[in-house]
């Protein structure tokens, strides 16, 4: 777009004459003069900027229950390594223990400008371990500004603490592993401190009973667990 | 559309339905053929039109005190009302692009003392119904007021797109 400067009384009407029927006749116009400065108008945003954040902390709660529901819904858990997912073990006689594994990962993004609009976001994580060969999706959701919190925390693991879907993809094999966060997300990162995701598996969401141990393990260090955000400053 | 000499009453009821006498501008007697409401089936470009039409009559309700304002000042002692030349903004811009042109519904002078910028708040909708609205914020470049100090006053600004097309923005006058 352009912003274009006129010189001219255009408060003022011109006049425009036009015969008709044999008569001269005025009629009160609006002058439209050329523009005589004009300046290039776009979005007051500058070039993309990427920037990439390691985790501040991570965690992975956990809780296992001979019965399925009961561990779902248990309002705490142990504090445990970083794994995503639910197993089922068999104990004979028709007794199975159902394991949950749910994970907490904070990033510190108070760095980013407050007034800045973010384009995208991508948390980055390694799988290091799949066990078996049941696929899901590892969901972002969110349980800000309480859950979870920025240290261990066995409160941190109940289920309701957490809603929404901003972000999922399915899990693969070990190695690299990315979750590409929903428009909703984006607007979720923090821009006054920390951001704050729970990441669980689709099937522990809807309830789906696990097989086997279908769980993954995440690389806990935290220069593997990356949150990156391309963002444009105002000008 | 023919002058004729005289009307007469005569004339009127004899051709009542095929042709209209009446005075142009009170005082030149004219006739016409019979008036007819266009109706459906319209041709589809003609639909395309009328819903351009509807669509930017009801953009004027979207439009900040602020921006309302300037549009009333430009239109004060003309014959034509701000809602005409809103309306036929809009109309031109479709008739060139076949689609609503983006609206400025608020604007804001950005002032660095020496400079200024002018920022548009920038309403664009769209004729599928469909694809959701947008509000956007456009800023223009640096204008220096001192080179329009050396211009005779009064100057005004407006918004155009990039080919030259103004947009559904009024002129604004500036005071430097």
């Amino acid at each position: 777009m352009i912003t274009c400067v006129k010189k001219a009384f255009i408060d003022i009407p011109a006049t425009k004459y036009y015969k008709y029927h044999g008569l001269i006749k005025p009629c009160n116009i609006q002058p439209d003069p050329v523009c005589f400065l004009t300046y290039d108008t776009g979005e007051p945003w500058g070039p993309p900027i990427e920037r990439t954040f390691s985790a501040y902390y991570d965690v992975g709660w956990n809780y296992s229950d001979f019965n399925y529901t009961d561990a779902h819904d248990h309002v705490s858990g142990g504090i445990y390594g970083p794994y995503i997912g639910q197993s089922k073990e068999d104990f004979g006689g028709g007794l199975f223990l159902y394991q949950f594994y749910r994970m907490g990962v904070v990033w510190d993004t108070v760095i980013l400008p407050w007034d800045c609009r973010i384009l995208s976001a991508i948390i980055q994580l390694t799988i290091t371990d799949k066990w078996s060969g049941v696929l899901f999706d590892v969901v972002v959701r969110n349980g800000m500004p309480n859950f979870p919190h920025i240290t261990d925390h066995i409160y941190d693991y109940y289920y309701d603490n957490y809603w929404g879907d901003f972000g999922r993809n399915t899990i693969t094999s070990p190695g690299s592993f990315e979750i590409q966060l929903t428009e909703m997300g984006c607007l979720l990162i923090n821009k006054d401190g920390y951001t704050k995701f729970a990441l669980i598996s689709s099937h522990d969401i809807d309830r789906v009973t696990p097989i086997l141990n279908d769980t993954i393990a995440i690389n806990g260090l935290s220069s593997f667990i990356k949150l990156k955000v391309v963002y444009q400053e105002v000008i | 559309m023919a002058k004729v000499d005289r009307i007469t009453g005569e004339n009127i009821e004899r051709f009542r339905g095929k042709v209209d006498f009446y005075l142009w501008k009170g005082q030149i007697p004219v006739a016409r053929s019979w008036p007819k409401k266009p109706s459906p089936p319209y041709t589809a470009l003609q639909a395309e039109a009328m819903a351009a039409f509807s669509i930017t009559c009801s953009l004027m309700r979207r439009l900040l005190p602020g921006i309302l304002l300037a549009w009333q000042i430009g239109s004060e002692g003309k014959r034509e009302q701000w809602t005409d030349s809103f309306k036929g903004l809009g109309m031109k811009y479709w008739k060139l692009n076949r689609g609503i042109s983006p609206v400025a519904i608020d604007y804001a002078i950005i002032d660095y003392g020496l400079t200024f910028k002018v920022k548009w708040t920038v309403l664009q909708v769209y004729l599928d119904g469909v694809t959701p609205e947008e509000i956007t914020e456009v800023v223009s470049d640096i204008i220096t007021k001192a080179d329009l100090e050396k211009t005779e006053i009064p100057i005004y600004f407006t918004l155009l797109d990039d080919t030259g097309t103004r947009l559904i923005a009024p002129y604004i006058g500036m005071e430097i």
